[in-house]
């Protein structure tokens, strides 16, 4: 009952890690985009109720700081989920490297998809290219050195949050 | 709902900006008496620098108001200035804003004019109940109607090309032919007072390039905006006294 509220919060703390950062980046004109981090634990380890719906809160959170549609990050993050719940069963996603690894693509492709949805509008666009190829390196190199630590704070968050019979027969599972 | 849930994260990111706030102040601290000293000496010399200024502000005014009642004109909408420390601030290359820590409890309105010491920030685009968002002019969705220093004819700015590693810079459009600007010789863009958000003669910035646009009746440019734009930890909101 408890391990959604318990991952929100843990989203919480990431997002304002997350506007910290990019509040110190923004003296560089260059910012860090994170949204892999905060569905790539719930795509790999959670059942869709929980997992779907703590990326969906995740993705609202960014939804109101931001100046976008509201709802456009919660299916970013929704669709995301998806993809990952989908293929996780062809990877080997118990170990932290992959799982870092996942992150990181699943990073690179939500930036992707949200370049392709607001460039459109801007003006000589081509010439921020420059500026995304460094966002993009950036973030990925943050997100893999962020992730193995992120994975064990949500995880270490739902153990917390578990019931003790059912914390023992979901490791029985794996 | 989008409401709520900012409502719910501003106090997380206000409490954030107050631990930011607490950490200057106990590095400030570590300074040396000496260097109190002389930052109190240079204090000093400013002071006497704006007092002077002061006085010639007020005649200045006095002398504006005489002309507006002899030639009958409407005077300038007034404002009240409203000092805010930024909460967090946000640049990406799709938008560029900042979140400041006063809202709808200090009377602050939407569209509202944002400065600082270097000129023209930007605008107030959403308040909430103790925060509110500024879009920058670096923004690429901020346009507003622009003259040069000295010169009475608008222009189009608008904000956009941001690289990274190097100053703010927005673009201006429909600057009339015979206005030259260089790298080497810039001209200063100043806020003209066109469509009554922001009184006229604030800097926007220095136009560093004007070439002529492709149907040859104009030129376009590029402005260099101010680099403290980045970096800024305190704006100042002009709020209408009278809006409309």
């Amino acid at each position: 009952m408890l391990r959604i509220p318990a991952l929100f919060l843990c989203h919480l703390a990431l997002w304002v890690l997350v506007i910290a950062l990019n509040h110190t980046l923004g003296a560089w004109q260059i910012s860090f985009f994170g949204c892999g981090l905060f569905v790539t634990y719930a795509g790999l380890e959670l059942e869709p109720r929980e997992g779907l719906t703590s990326c969906l809160l995740a993705g609202f959170l960014f939804d109101a700081w931001t100046p976008v549609p509201f709802g456009q990050h919660a299916l970013l993050f929704g669709l995301a989920y998806c993809m990952l719940h989908l293929w996780k069963q062809r990877l080997m996603w118990d170990d932290v490297r992959v799982q870092s690894a996942v992150a990181a693509t699943t990073n690179a492709a939500m930036y992707a998809v949200f370049w392709a949805i607001h460039i459109g509008g801007l003006p000589q666009w081509r010439l921020l290219l420059m500026r995304n190829v460094w966002e993009l390196v950036l973030s990925t190199v943050i997100v893999v050195v962020v992730a193995p630590w992120v994975f064990a704070l949500q995880h270490q968050t739902l153990e917390l949050t578990t019931p003790p019979k059912f914390r023992r027969r979901g490791q029985d599972e794996r | 709902m989008r409401v709520s849930f900012f409502e719910m994260e501003a106090p997380v990111e206000a409490a954030t900006s107050y631990a930011r706030d607490l950490q200057e102040y106990w590095s400030l601290r570590l300074h040396s008496n000496d260097e109190l000293i002389e930052a109190g000496r240079d204090l000093a010399r400013l002071n006497a620098a704006y007092e002077l200024r002061i006085q010639e502000n007020s005649a200045l005014r006095g002398e504006i108001e005489r002309l507006e009642a002899l030639l009958r004109l409407p005077s300038f909408s007034e404002y009240r200035s409203e000092p805010a420390r930024v909460v967090s601030r946000d640049f990406t290359t799709w938008w560029q804003r900042l979140v400041i820590r006063k809202g709808r409890n200090f009377g602050i309105l939407k569209g509202s004019p944002v400065v600082f010491t270097g000129g023209v920030a930007g605008r107030v685009t959403e308040v909430h109940a103790y925060t509110s968002v500024v879009e920058l002019i670096s923004s690429p969705n901020v346009r507003l109607a622009a003259v040069v220093e000295g010169d009475s004819r608008p222009m189009s700015y608008q904000g956009g090309i941001n690289s990274s590693f190097a100053p703010p810079m927005g673009t201006v459009e429909f600057m009339p032919l015979d206005i030259f600007a260089s790298k080497i010789a810039p001209k200063r863009l100043v806020t003209s007072g066109l469509g009554g958000v922001f009184p006229p003669g604030l800097t926007i910035g220095y136009i560093v390039k004007a070439d002529p646009s492709a149907d040859g009746l104009f030129k376009n440019g590029e402005v260099k905006l101010d680099s403290r734009l980045s970096s800024l930890t305190e704006v100042t909101v002009l709020v209408p006294i009278n809006p409309e």
